[in-house]
């Protein structure tokens, strides 16, 4: 019997994460205290700057973070009606790959470059599957070609193929299992932009027909236009700005928002990239008590640099912000 | 492979050639050191020719499987290393095998705990191994295997218990290179992006670190393995020495000392054949772990078969 979202609960709830690298010479706290919903079938958007930990939310859902150094401090991830954070390691492994899968950063290096192409993707088909090799290389030969790429390059190795071909093979692995969700980090970073647009098609379309809900990792606010329902701003590992995609493109209320969208672009414009902030994002490893976009905010006041800026709840729900400045804007509708 | 043979019996005769001392003296009894009974000697042995007649006089009958007759036993060298051979070989064989089981999990371990007590552990047990000559652990395997738990065999390999002393003896000759290498090639490897992607397709963390992590890190591995095949042939000696076993290394120990050239040579070009062969059975094995290798070699032959076909397609 499969456990469904009861009514009220979001499907993905994660509540107050925290995860911090331990090394040699400092502690990175690279995610401090994330909140983040999503409901079934719908498609999240994570944009911040390289380094605001990203990568590390998502790894943390699969539990998956390189340990050591990582190590998640707090927290709790609902997936399900499920605590995964919790979960003994058996049933976590059974999540992974079936229920929520992933499409790494960089697809020159998600495969392994000495099994064929095919049978990595079989592989997570009969980890979730009590089915024969046969059945499940016929499946991946299926999934192959979903992506499409030639059935018949099954037995092809990774160094045979492009590397958007590759990005294509690692989600089709991501998809063999029909994920309910899907994390998506930076799928086009890697590659070129007419293969970017072909892939993320094919994304939309799968996520179509698989009804998946997606978090979608990304630094280019075009895609974000064209992919997702909702965006979260990510910034020295907190989220600072959260809304539907309407709400950041054409109300957004943090000046670090603004930054990102330099400033005019609006959601019709697909291909704006990040312009620079001036600054630089505070050393992971010191950061400070306030507001940590103080230092390279222009509103910069006494109150953002003496005390920690609550969540501020903007008039069109769900927007929320993280910036004294949308309390005095809002009128202080806490 | 033919030309390396060919330097190594080269070798050897400009060896003999340049070593002091007559291999006449070590087969006439001393009371029998007259001048005429030396020069019959060295007529009798052929010596009189000049290097380069002995060495392609010498080469002739090799091709033909005729490695010489021992001076001193009157027996043919190559009846001789066929029937000694096996014992080397199977030493060399299990102690190999040894080695790659014992410092493979070892090197594994201490990767996937590194900087913990269980990495200074492996890293200091495989260094422990190295420091120690052969031949006092073979001493000591002897004493507490053979003599105090009586569980095995001290001398001869009679039966297959009789092997185990020896081949362990020559099995930490590489125990400490396998163990380091793969101890740094995983670690190079369990960083790697696949490896997270297997995690995340819910593999068990056994088959992510064995079936994917170390098959890539094989690679440098094997390197190591094949090199230190030749050390491993070098520690049979002390091995059938301390153990008594009739093998090749002992025979060639005596022909060494008696002067006994054919049994050198012999013994030699035989060892250097047999490792050449290894070396080839090495790139084999490289391309069977690793597809990126055999794919470069199918390129390079079709690509070689199709300049073919382009000349004579030019020609006709
Ligand atoms: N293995 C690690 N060891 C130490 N620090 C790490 C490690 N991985 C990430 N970090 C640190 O954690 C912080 C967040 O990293 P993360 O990879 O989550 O960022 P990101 O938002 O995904 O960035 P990018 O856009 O570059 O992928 C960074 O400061 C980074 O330096
Ligand atoms: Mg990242």
């Amino acid at each position: 019997m499969e456990k469904t979202a009861q009514a009220g609960e979001a499907f993905l709830d994660i509540k107050d994460l925290v995860v911090e690298y331990h090394t040699d010479d400092a502690v990175i706290h690279a995610v401090n205290g994330v909140n983040l919903k999503l409901a079934k079938g719908e498609t999240l958007g994570l944009v911040g700057e390289t380094g605001a930990g990203k990568t590390s939310i998502a790894r943390s859902i699969l539990r998956i973070l390189p340990d050591p150094p990582a190590k998640i401090m707090k927290g709790e991830i609902w997936f399900n009606g499920e605590n995964i954070l919790k979960l003994p390691e058996k049933k976590v492994r059974s999540i992974r790959g079936d229920k929520i899968s992933m499409i790494f950063q960089d697809p020159m290096t998600a495969l392994n470059p000495i099994e064929t192409v095919g049978s990595q993707i079989s592989e997570a088909i009969r980890l979730h599957n009590s089915i024969s090799r046969a059945d499940a290389n016929k499946q991946a030969v299926q999934m192959l070609e979903t992506v499409g790429i030639p059935g018949k390059r099954f037995t092809n190795y990774p160094l045979e193929f492009s590397g958007g071909m590759k990005q294509r093979v690692v989600i089709a692995m991501a998809l063999a299992c029909k994920p309910e969700l899907l994390l998506a980090d930076e799928p086009t970073t890697a590659l070129d932009v007419t293969i970017q647009a072909q892939v993320l098609e094919m994304m939309r379309d799968l996520q179509k027909d698989f009804g998946a809900s997606v978090i979608l990792i990304t630094h280019d606010l075009g895609i974000v236009a064209e992919m997702c329902e909702k965006v979260a701003i990510i910034y020295a590992g907190e989220v600072v700005e959260y809304g539907t995609a309407e709400d950041i493109f054409d109300h957004r209320a943090h000046p670090y928002t603004e930054g990102l969208f330099g400033s005019i672009p609006t959601i019709h414009t697909k291909t704006k990239r990040l312009n620079p902030i001036r600054g630089m994002m505070p050393d992971p490893a010191n950061l400070p008590s306030c507001c940590r976009f103080a230092g390279r905010c222009p509103y910069t006041t006494d109150e953002c640099t003496s005390s920690y800026p609550e969540m501020v709840e903007c008039k069109s729900q769900p927007h929320t912000v993280r910036c004294v400045r949308a309390r005095v804007k809002e009128g202080g509708s806490q | 492979m033919i030309p390396t043979l060919l330097c190594v019996v080269l070798l050897i005769f400009v060896l003999f050639e340049i070593t002091p001392g007559d291999p006449a003296l070590t087969i006439l009894p001393s009371d029998s050191w007259t001048e005429e009974n030396i020069a019959r000697v060295h007529k009798e042995l052929g010596l009189d020719d000049p290097i380069l007649v002995r060495y392609v006089r010498y080469l002739g009958n090799a091709v033909q499987g005729d490695l010489g007759t021992s001076y001193l036993t009157k027996t043919s060298v190559t009846n001789e290393i066929a029937q000694k051979f096996p014992y080397t070989m199977k030493i060399t064989f299990i102690s190999v095998i040894m080695a790659i089981v014992a410092g493979i999990p070892f090197g594994v371990i201490a990767a996937k705990h590194q900087y913990t007590l269980t990495d200074n552990i492996s890293v200091f047990i495989s260094l422990l191994f190295v420091s120690m000559p052969n031949f006092w652990f073979a001493l000591l395997l002897a004493r507490f295997f053979g003599v105090q738990l009586g569980w095995l065999p001290t001398t001869g390999v009679e039966t297959w218990t009789g092997y185990i002393l020896p081949s362990a003896t020559v099995a930490i000759t590489s125990l400490a290179a396998i163990t380091r290498q793969t101890r740094s090639s995983m670690l190079e490897q369990i960083r790697q992006d696949y490896v997270v992607t297997a995690r995340a397709k819910g593999q068990i963390e056994g088959k992510v670190i064995y079936g994917h992590a170390l098959k890539n890190a094989l690679i440098p591995i094997i390197t190591v393995v094949g090199t230190n095949i030749a050390n491993h042939l070098g520690g049979t000696l002390v091995a059938e020495t301390i153990f008594s076993i009739p093998g090749l290394a002992k025979y060639m120990i005596t022909g060494l000392n008696g002067r006994d050239y054919p049994v050198v040579l012999g013994s030699v070009l035989f060892i250097s054949a047999v490792f050449c062969i290894v070396m080839m059975v090495v790139d084999i094995i490289y391309a069977v772990v690793d597809p990126r290798i055999r794919i470069q070699m199918m390129k390079k032959n079709n690509s070689g078969r199709k300049t073919k076909a382009r000349k004579e397609a030019a020609a006709a």
